[in-house]
């Protein structure tokens, strides 16, 4: 009863760019949320095979490592697929995550050839 | 039920009448109280309760259908009903108007004395059904209420407040619970009412409950319930007990013998029972899971000379899923290795991977092999034999004598140093276990005599309203102080840093070079 009443602890949306699928994310990602994540993500990765998932960081306010390692097991699923999967508007607290486990420049894409955003 | 005589208001201003209608009524059993007007009788009606209404039609101030109205649309008043008498000759249309306008009965002079009294007597069968019906409908609302409260509890103390305060709201009075946690004594938690629900140790007397359910009515000095539940000469027993090798629930409520209440009792103490042998199973299940966990973790702490060691492993809550929290100390030849990690996920799965690295951890150490090669060994290992999964881990080769220290960290939060009261992190960012990246070349620094390294896990200092590094920063200010016993250091830092409930589990580790 008292669950009905809160707001849902992370949502996603998602929008078909010309080059890309962007997933754009809010709120908190932790073990309540990890399979949401994992849905949405392999979502856009199955239904646009070969193209780049953009994941958009910018109002995702609390990261931890279960939401991480969706994160790289995403970024593993799409790369296997022929696609790719790259992080954007990572900042103040998620960046700082990642950068302790020492994954943002790999999840942002800068190994990939592609520019830093 | 029939206890005290039934009550009826009587209308009528006619008092030969009344006189007659009375004593025919007495006769019956009925407490009869008189009215003579309109007036009167609504007067009379908000002062007290009656169970029948018997009303003349036609009152000198106002008239009887006006008054049978009023009693209906007033809602503390309406479900009282009304019987209509007339000394007119009446119609069939009048009747209707009277049945219309409420009245649940009519009758025409000449009226006869056994059709008055069967007329009431049905009356009020009818009107006994309805309101038993709607008690018991009340009473279901109330105990799903209750059922959906208790199933909600975080263990079984909550589970037993609620219940409590669910019975006491649906039987009224005093209510009491008890039940027993696996390997524990009795709680039973008492009320006087909704609000006031107290927790005590009590326990039934020696009483062999039979499986299913059972419902008595016993003295009360037999089971010695303590204050404050009132001193009354009986009370109402039930039981459920779900198998022979479990212990029974209990539910006292004052004594009744309304079947409405016995069954809403016995409904209720059976959803019970359920619910807590559910609640037994989770924290069973829950303290098997602690347990092996603190069984895959070191038994003993290694004994090194020019080393003082002192670990604390603190589990997440009984509400929280298990972690995967651990740490290593271990002699190694002349070298003493030290490593504290994390394996993402909370289940009882992340502490077996945790085991499996731990033991690969002590298995490529002892091969000689250096921090960052057993580090990447382990990598190797997880992206073969455990795909999917990830872990942070910092490990370090500690020589006692010179204080050299040669560190890899893989994802894992900064160690502290702390020289003299100064803390500074040793920070090596290299990628967390599990992707096989690159890792950069071993850290290798100098721990000096009489300072202290600090490894802790992110249970220590992660909380959701400050990043992560400010929560390192706060650990910082406290840790530069270390207390002589380094027992008290760790213990001291976790509590100042963390509250129970703990979301997350918490492993410390503190190495102190003499």
């Amino acid at each position: 009863m008292e669950r009905a009443s809160t707001p849902p602890q992370a949502t996603h949306e998602v929008e078909v760019l010309p080059d890309a699928v962007r997933v754009s994310l809010a709120g908190e990602f932790d073990l309540l949320t990890e399979q949401d994540l994992a849905t949405w993500l392999g979502d856009a990765i199955r239904s646009h095979p070969g193209r780049l998932v953009e994941v958009d960081m910018h109002e995702v306010t609390f990261l931890d490592s279960t939401g991480i390692r969706v994160l790289l097991q995403a970024h593993g699923a799409a790369t296997r697929q022929g696609g790719s999967l790259r992080l954007v508007r990572a900042s103040g607290m998620v960046r700082e995550v990642l950068d302790i486990v020492d994954v943002y420049t790999f999840l942002t894409g800068a190994t990939e050839d592609s520019p830093r955003p | 039920m029939n206890s005290a005589a039934e009550s009826i208001l009587l209308i009528d201003d006619s008092a030969p009448k009344r006189y007659l209608l009375n004593s025919w009524l007495t006769r019956a059993g009925f407490a009869v109280t008189e009215a003579e007007n309109g007036y009167d009788a609504l007067e009379e009606i908000h002062r007290q309760r009656f169970d029948i209404v018997v009303l003349d039609v036609k009152l000198p101030d106002m008239s009887g259908l006006d008054v049978c109205r009023r009693i209906k649309s007033d809602p503390r008043t309406a479900s009282t009903p009304v019987v209509h008498v007339s000394a007119h000759a009446v119609d069939a249309p009048d009747r209707t108007l009277g049945l219309v306008g409420g009245a649940d009965g009519y009758l025409v002079e000449p009226i006869d004395p056994h059709e008055l009294v069967a007329t009431v007597q049905a009356v009020l069968r009818y009107y006994r059904a309805r309101r038993k019906a709607e008690q018991l409908a009340d009473g279901l609302a109330q105990l799903a209420e209750t059922t959906l409260a208790v199933t909600m509890a975080r263990d079984l103390t909550e589970l037993l407040h609620r219940a409590a305060a669910g019975a006491a709201r649906l039987f009224g009075g005093a209510v009491a619970v008890a039940a027993r946690a696996p390997g524990a004594g009795w709680t039973t938690a008492l009320a006087s009412g909704s609000d006031h629900v107290t927790i005590t140790g009590w326990e039934p007397p020696a009483d062999d409950v039979p499986v299913g359910s059972r419902l008595l009515v016993d003295e009360s000095a037999a089971w010695q319930l303590p204050a404050p539940w009132p001193d009354t000469g009986h009370l109402t027993v039930a039981t459920a007990r779900l198998r022979a090798d479990r212990p029974p629930l209990y539910l006292f409520t004052a004594a009744s013998d309304d079947d409405v209440h016995a069954q809403l009792l016995t409904q209720l103490t059976q959803a019970l029972a359920a619910t807590a042998e559910a609640q037994r199973a989770q924290d069973q299940d829950h303290q098997i899971a602690v347990t092996l966990q603190r069984s895959l973790l070191p038994r003993h702490l290694p004994v090194v000379d020019g080393i003082e060691l002192a670990v604390r492993y603190e589990p997440a809550s009984q509400e929280a899923e298990i972690g995967g929290d651990f740490y290593e100390l271990s002699a190694l030849g002349d070298q003493l290795l030290i490593a504290i990690g994390d394996v993402v996920g909370h289940s009882l799965h992340a502490a077996t991977v945790m085991a499996e690295i731990r033991h690969a951890l002590r298995a490529y150490a002892v091969e000689g092999h250096a921090p960052g090669e057993i580090v990447r060994l382990i990598d190797e290992l997880m992206v073969q034999l455990l795909p999917g999964e990830m872990a942070t881990l910092c490990l370090l080769l500690l020589d006692p004598r010179t204080g050299r220290a040669r560190l890899a960290n893989a994802g894992h939060l900064p160690p502290l140093l702390i020289v003299d009261g100064q803390v500074s992190e040793v920070w090596q960012r290299a990628p967390l276990l599990g992707i096989n990246h690159p890792r950069p070349a071993d850290l290798e620094f100098t721990v000096p005599a009489g300072a202290t390294l600090l490894l802790y896990t992110d249970g220590l200092i992660e909380r959701r309203d400050i990043p992560i590094l400010d929560g390192v920063a706060d650990l910082m200010r406290l840790a530069g102080d270390v207390d002589a016993e380094l027992d008290l250091y760790c213990a001291r830092l976790l509590d100042e840093l963390t509250s129970p409930p703990n979301a997350d589990d918490v492993a410390v580790v503190a190495v102190r070079r003499l």
